[in-house]
């Protein structure tokens, strides 16, 4: 358990690593999410060329 | 997905990339990680808070590529027109500001034992916050537009005028007195830094490169779709 104490400096190591764990693994999901939104939509539209007008109604405000 | 021919061959080499990066990272972090929290040692004088460079300096080394490759893709939109350079540049811009984002708040977190205080107004901390602040103009101006085209070109303007933040950033160590060290690995004299440290601050680099290019590639592809969807609905709604 001496461990985790990190010499007295566990209150500045630990959120340290925390903070930077997050930061990444948020901008990696937002990057992830963008990506899978706007190729499903564009599959979508592919496919159902007749329904353009009502998907870019919907998806309006998803994408700009 | 199937892309136009001018952006096929671009997106053909990238999704070819993309699973060896994906894989590159996931392996490199936990090592890098392992040697960062654990093999490594603590130093003579910071002890374990020096633990705190191998998620700090990599980032901010990530923070000022980034901007770099924001500056190129943006000259590169403005003289050549090139579609695919906008598109690197708007991708490249939040993950630049997320990297700056981590060296900011994990450097709060070591100045506070190593120098007592979590920030103050010196050249380097200065400047970081201003490469931050850059981030969020562009990505906000890039978006203000309702074409494209024109927010693109806005923003390339703002991303090549703050280029002159980096070098600012580079140098301001030794430009200035600062509280902040000045560099200890691209030195005239080679790494000041010791190996056991070196090595996993470089693991810890090339997982962040890796990561970077990972995310690069989806926000490319993202924004590319966003793109075609865009025509795709312009073409409908004039029809």
């Amino acid at each position: 358990m001496d461990y985790f104490s990190m010499g007295g400096y566990a209150a500045y190591v630990w959120p340290s690593y925390g903070l930077a764990v997050l930061i990444l693994l948020g901008i990696l999901i937002n990057s992830w999410s963008i990506t899978r939104r706007c190729e499903a939509d564009l599959i979508y539209m592919h496919q159902n060329r007749s329904n353009v007008e009502l998907a870019s109604v919907a998806n309006a405000e998803k994408i700009r | 997905m199937h892309y136009p021919s001018n952006m096929n061959r671009f997106f053909c080499i990238a999704n070819a990339i993309l699973p060896i990066f994906c894989v590159v990272s996931a392996g490199m972090f936990p090592v890098g990680l392992y040697y960062a929290l654990i093999e490594s040692p603590a130093d003579y004088l910071q002890g374990d808070t020096v633990r705190i460079m191998y998620v700090h300096v990599p980032a901010a080394w990530g923070a000022m590529i980034c901007y770099l490759i924001m500056a190129t893709a943006s000259a590169t939109f403005l003289i050549w027109n090139h579609p695919l350079a906008d598109l690197v540049a708007r991708a490249a811009a939040p993950i630049g500001a997320s990297f700056t984002l981590i060296a900011l708040v994990t450097g709060s977190f070591w100045g506070q034992p190593v120098w007592g205080t979590g920030w103050v107004w010196d050249a380097r901390l200065t400047s970081v916050l201003i490469l931050f602040f850059l981030y969020l103009g562009y990505i906000a101006l890039v978006n203000a537009f309702e074409d494209p085209d024109r927010g693109g070109r806005s923003g390339a303007v703002l991303a090549l005028v703050g280029a002159i933040n980096v070098p600012i950033i580079k140098f301001s160590v030794d430009w200035w007195n600062t509280l902040h060290q000045s560099s200890s690995l691209l030195r005239i004299h080679g790494p000041s830094i010791a190996p056991e440290m070196l090595l996993p601050l470089l693991l810890m680099g090339c997982a962040y490169f890796s990561l970077f290019v990972v995310m690069m590639i989806l926000r490319l592809r993202g924004l590319y779709a966003g793109r075609l969807l865009r025509q795709m609905r312009m073409a409908a709604t004039s029809r």
